[in-house]
């Protein structure tokens, strides 16, 4: 059973998981990355990570638009009074579309054309593809910072379907069960 | 404050060269709280003499100097990590938070929008 671990950031409790993993299953594991920097960390732990690197070549209004498509369908497709300008074009400014990664679908597309059979990615708030992946997949969250806030309770309160979740300590367990899901805590395995 | 403490305290003091007798806050920054801190500085820094800020990120750091760089010079200091606690009179949140267990926080979430309660609990 092939894994692949996707690294959109180097947490801890997922490298650890990846070596304990590829000494199981002796190699049969993929690893992907998203930017330089933590495809160097993986490199110090050993690990030979695959970047994947979707550039996104769209100008800014075709990244408006299709930033419009995903989050502002249909109501606000009226320009301002005596202008021209559509009111979503405006709207887009927000803080939303500053955290809108266009890439963001390429890089599913690419990870998605490997072959693997479980998915373990981090619960990275900051990266969209995780839960991208979460939705659609068989997928293993493992914890990559701390679980207890408000928008990590409001991401897991989206009951997205985690094969389980591997956390670090007895609360945050308890707090992800909670909400359903299926945890444990991660234990190093000691040789 | 048994003399300890105190001598504790006062030599964390010496070192961020805080005066001994006033009144110095701790503050967790993060940038999710952006909004209640900036609401609530003006009343924290009244209450207080100096004010120690704890980012939670390095992000934070950055997005701390360029909203209030000016008032960290004159009124405050950026401490790398909580192990200057001691130091404080008071440590402030804007919202329950894991890194700060086991601390003796107040938490400035009085409309609840972190839900600092239930997460805390």
């Amino acid at each position: 059973m092939t894994s692949l671990f996707c690294f959109t950031t180097p947490a801890p409790l997922l490298i650890s998981l990846a070596i304990e993993q590829s000494h199981k299953t002796g190699g049969d594991c993929i690893y992907v990355d998203f930017d330089d920097q933590t495809h160097a960390v993986l490199k110090q732990s050993q690990l030979s990570p695959t970047p994947i690197r979707a550039t996104d070549h769209s100008n800014w209004r075709q990244r408006d638009t299709a930033f419009k498509e995903i989050a502002m369908p249909g109501i606000l497709d009226f320009p301002i009074p005596s202008t021209e300008l559509p009111v979503w074009q405006v709207i887009s400014l927000d803080r939303l579309n500053f955290f809108y990664r266009g890439n963001a679908q390429k890089e599913y597309e690419l990870i998605t054309a490997l072959r693997w059979d479980v998915a373990c990615i981090p619960l990275d708030i900051h990266h969209p593809l995780p839960w991208k992946l979460a939705r659609n997949h068989r997928v293993v969250g493992v914890q990559a910072g701390p679980l207890r806030t408000r928008e990590m309770r409001d991401m897991l309160t989206t009951h997205i379907h985690f094969t389980s979740l591997i956390v670090e300590t007895a609360q945050d367990m308890a707090f992800v069960n909670k909400y359903g899901y299926q945890s444990r805590i991660y234990q190093e395995q000691t040789a | 404050m048994d003399t300890k403490a105190e001598s504790t305290k006062n030599k964390l003091r010496d070192a961020l060269g805080v005066i001994h007798d006033l009144p110095v806050a701790m503050i967790y920054y993060e940038s999710a709280t952006q909004f209640e801190f900036l609401a609530l500085l003006p009343q924290i820094a009244e209450a207080y003499y100096k004010l120690l800020i704890v980012p939670a990120s390095t992000i934070a750091e950055r997005q701390l100097k360029t909203i209030i760089g000016g008032f960290i010079r004159n009124s405050g200091a950026i401490i790398t990590d909580l192990s200057f606690a001691d130091a404080a009179d008071a440590i402030l949140a804007f919202r329950y938070s894991p890194a700060l267990q086991g601390m003796q926080v107040q938490i400035l979430d009085p409309l609840g929008r972190w839900l600092s309660q239930e997460l805390a609990s």
